[in-house]
């Protein structure tokens, strides 16, 4: 057996961590709204998800991991959505809940997030150029966590989008 | 989810002709284990005999770069592994590495300083 990895989602005040395998941007702290809780398109400014935290956990067998990034696909969800990402990644200790009003819209996570400062462009990183999360080493447990958030303004199609994709990239000795 | 990309596994072969591999009839070892004070060559060898096996010799003044590049697929599950093999040395005060890494769904390598 190798290292064997889960990507988890961090929901609630006292901090659960839940596996996702089709996380999905919604307006409440929900790892798994499915149709539940959408974005509503606003006539006019920008109505945002709540924030996800997200990590990965590592078990199994392994010596140590470092040097965790993440990237996209560099498409995004098109016009009309805005995906972010934290420019900090954060320990278990700054976590925070996403917060928001449930079915309309979530707070911004550079104003209302303690720990994030500021954000960049989530799709802007690539296979090329990924975001660093965690350098680790990491012997157990999770690495360090990203904040992401989707901001959706008046020229955004309505409909579920089609699933983008996000990958982990981390070495493992 | 498990992801456990063993195409590859490593050999550890030591200065006095003994040596150690990641699996064997004890399970799998990990890499902590390697003596690396003891180590001549280190090597990614398959259990398919087609594939190439790649071998570093190690001298007593570099260090060992070893180490499985997984880029794990948060939608689908899917774990693309990269094997990375190599050394660094500190020669008048400078980090010097070389390092393959290895593609075996693309059937290529190469090496690079910058681990990326």
């Amino acid at each position: 057996m190798a290292a064997v990895v889960d990507v988890q989602e961090g929901n609630g005040a006292a901090v659960t961590w839940n596996l996702v395998t089709a996380a999905r941007f919604c307006t409440a702290d929900d790892p798994a709204p499915a149709a539940t809780n959408p974005i509503p398109i606003p006539a006019a400014g920008t109505n945002r998800s709540y924030w996800k935290s997200h990590a990965i956990a590592f078990s199994g067998a392994f010596t140590n991991v470092t040097n965790v990034k993440i990237y996209t696909d560099g498409v995004g969800f098109g016009s009309g959505c805005i995906e972010y990402i934290g420019v900090e990644t954060l320990t278990l200790a700054q976590y925070a809940q996403a917060t928001g009003t449930p079915g309309t819209t979530g707070n911004e996570m550079v104003a209302s997030h303690a720990n994030i400062a500021s954000k960049q462009l989530l799709f802007a990183f690539t296979s090329t150029s990924p975001k660093t999360v965690d350098a680790g080493p990491i012997t157990s447990g999770r690495c360090k966590h990203v904040v992401t958030q989707l901001d959706v303004d008046p020229t955004a199609a309505a409909g579920t989008k089609t699933a983008e994709t996000i990958t982990w990239r981390y070495d493992e000795t | 989810m498990e992801c456990n990309p063993v195409l590859y596994s490593w050999v550890a072969v030591y200065n006095n002709g003994s040596s150690l591999s990641e699996f064997d009839g004890n399970g799998r070892h990990l890499f902590k284990e390697i003596d690396q004070d003891k180590l001549d060559q280190l090597s990614w060898a398959s259990s398919d005999p087609t594939k190439t096996t790649y071998t570093v010799h190690i001298a007593p003044w570099q260090r060992v770069i070893l180490f499985r590049r997984h880029h794990f697929n948060e939608r689908t599950g899917e774990d693309y592994v990269l094997y990375a093999l190599g050394w660094q040395a500190t020669i008048d005060g400078r980090n010097y590495k070389s390092i393959l890494f290895i593609d075996p769904q693309t059937n290529t390598a190469r090496i690079t300083e910058n681990l990326g």
